[in-house]
């Protein structure tokens, strides 16, 4: 099962529709789990949150073994600089874990909350997020979403699904879970 | 891709960290186990397996903590490695970063390479797998195998720098990801990456690594009688060897003295993969040439037990190159169209008149190579095209061109057969 929390105020619907689209990419129930506030450990000084403390200091819902939790939020999220920059962060997951964040602060300007076209942006970055918690790595296919969020063909295909060797793997690694 | 080729400011480019012995590893020591990943060192078990008591390195792999247990004197030969330091993790980034994409495109060599690269090229040969065939899913979609292998290497990668730089695994895979698949308006270097890995032979497993003692080469186990390799040999070899036959006395009074260094000169594994080449080397032509000087270079890695062979290779090569050309010869003049086929049927060559004279003719030509043994033969004409440099290919082949352009279709098929096989 998955949970979706959202950290911020979403419009109705958009919650629903993230939930509509998980469920047809995994196969997997989805449900949303209500509301809960962002942790303030994870505030840095310019207004930005840390996504790995993001992760670790968000409060929870009940969950059960296998289950995996989404957190929504418009809050800018960052991570550590790597040896070649900073990457953009659209959200982050605990590889083979059971939690995940996306965030839609990054998302075009031209997408208006409420809208199918911000729907599906947020249901694909939260499909890349919990595919991560799957141990589903970046995929080379530019349709699929695990597909760098950054890169344009993420932006150009809307639709959020898995490619066929993603969806088989995610699949894979779903039936072999302890429940 | 090449692999061997270095650029930039480090030409040394083996893979460092390398770990020799059990003794260079302590308990709570994290290391990489090639194609498993990251594993913590356990420490020393001593078990006891079919009545011998054998000493393991205990270890757990990270990712799912699998316990893993590696014989003492195995681990230098399985590739064992410290975890990336920063310099290598700089190199693994500039390489994933650069510009510099040229992907294999014969299936076959990507393959043996990406299997030697990750099993003995380091974190920059998992890297190099990984930029190769991103490089390559750019031009077309990746086959299922590869992409399989694509997702493995990027898992033991991430799973490398996770350790090798103390963040979590998904921001090292963002950090991957960036350097890899850079965000649009991201202007690359446009230079070769400094290092590319170097493969370089491990050392043998205990039990084939250890030197035997001398006359134990003749002893072996005295089972060659009784399982018959010696007749099979003789009787694959019977057709290869042209002039052998007529010499077969000679060949035998010399065999005592010459028994020793066709021993010696015998190679071990590399010799099954030389046997259908060999049928196919009598014509010598540029386009096998080529295959040929490739395992040549594959038989290289394979490092003691190839060396008897190199020696063996380089000893014959003058002798190859007088045979080639005598036999070369005959056949663009007149025997053009049948010595495709005499070289690859000797019986048959008895019975064709034609055939028997190109027989006759590579008669001086043994003489001239000073009445080798039979495996001495069999020896020479293998190691002869592995050994010949590229001046002697070229001649081989310029002389073997009018030959080829003037053989009939069948015998032209014949050889093409023979290729293939």
């Amino acid at each position: 099962m998955i949970r979706v929390v959202n950290l911020d105020p979403f419009h109705e619907g958009d919650v629903d529709a993230v939930c509509k689209f998980l469920f047809q990419a995994f196969g997997l129930g989805c449900e949303p789990a209500g509301r809960l506030p962002l942790p303030e450990e994870a505030r840095r000084d310019d207004g930005s949150y840390d996504a790995a403390l993001l992760l670790e200091e968000a409060e929870s819902v009940k969950l059960v073994a296998d289950d995996k939790l989404l957190y929504l939020t418009h809050a800018n999220l960052v991570q550590p600089e790597g040896p070649v920059g900073r990457p953009p962060t659209y959200g982050l997951a605990l590889l083979n874990g059971n939690r995940a964040v996306a965030s839609c602060a990054n998302f075009p300007k031209s997408l208006e909350e409420g809208s199918d076209e911000f729907r599906k942006r947020l249901a694909k970055q939260a499909v890349r997020e919990i595919g991560r918690t799957w141990e589903l790595h970046t995929c080379i296919d530019p349709k699929c979403s695990m597909h760098p969020s950054w890169s344009e063909a993420f932006e150009t295909h809307v639709e959020p699904a898995l490619c066929n060797f993603c969806r088989e793997k995610s699949e894979e690694r779903i039936r072999m879970a302890k429940t | 891709m090449p692999t061997q080729e270095t650029t930039g400011s480090s030409p040394e480019a083996e893979p460092t960290g390398a770990i020799q012995s059990a003794s260079e590893m302590k308990a709570g020591d994290r290391v990489v186990y090639p194609k498993q990943g990251v594993c913590r060192v356990l420490g020393l078990e001593s078990k006891e397996i079919a009545g011998q008591r054998l000493e393991f390195v205990s270890m757990s792999r990270e990712e799912d903590n699998a316990t893993i247990l590696v014989p003492v004197p195995k681990v230098a030969s399985i590739g064992l490695r410290k975890v990336a330091d920063t310099v290598e993790l700089a190199d693994v980034f500039d390489l994933l970063a650069s510009s510099f994409d040229d992907p294999e495109l014969d299936w076959k060599v990507r393959h043996r390479l990406h299997g030697d690269l990750l099993a003995a090229g380091g974190i920059l040969g998992v890297a190099e797998v990984l930029k190769a065939l991103q490089g390559l899913a750019n031009l077309r979609p990746l086959p299922q195998k590869e992409r399989e292998r694509y997702d493995m290497a990027r898992h033991l990668l991430v799973a490398e720098v996770t350790v090798a730089l103390g963040v979590p695994p998904a921001t090292a895979e963002d950090f991957i990801d960036l350097a890899l698949l850079p965000p649009p308006g991201t202007v690359r270097p446009a230079s070769k990456p400094r290092r590319l890995a170097v493969v370089t032979p491990r050392p043998k497993p205990f039990a084939r690594a250890r030197p035997r003692a001398e006359g134990e080469e003749e002893e072996e186990l005295g089972l060659e009688d009784e399982l018959g390799f010696e007749e099979e040999e003789e009787e694959a070899v019977g057709p290869e060897v042209e002039g052998a036959e007529e010499h077969e006395g000679e060949a035998e009074e010399e065999a005592p003295k010459a028994a020793a260094p066709a021993r010696a000169k015998k190679p071990t594994r590399a010799k099954a993969p030389a046997k259908p080449k060999a049928k196919t080397a009598a014509p010598a032509s540029a386009a096998e040439a080529k295959p040929k000087a490739g395992a040549a270079k594959k038989a290289a890695p394979s490092g003691e037990e190839t060396a008897p062979e190199t020696i063996a290779a380089e000893e014959a090569k003058p002798k190859a190159k007088a045979a080639a050309a005598k036999k070369a010869a005959p056949a663009t003049k007149e025997e053009a169209p049948k010595a495709g086929a005499v070289k690859k049927a000797a019986p048959a060559a008895e019975e064709a008149t034609p055939k028997a004279r190109a027989a006759k003719k590579a008669e001086p030509a043994a003489e001239a190579e000073g009445k080798p043994s039979r495996k001495g033969a069999t020896t020479t004409k293998k190691a002869a095209p592995e050994s010949g440099t590229a001046a002697a290919r070229k001649a081989s082949a310029k002389k073997a061109a009018p030959a080829a352009k003037a053989a009939p279709k069948g015998a032209a098929k014949k050889r093409k057969s023979g290729e293939e096989a």
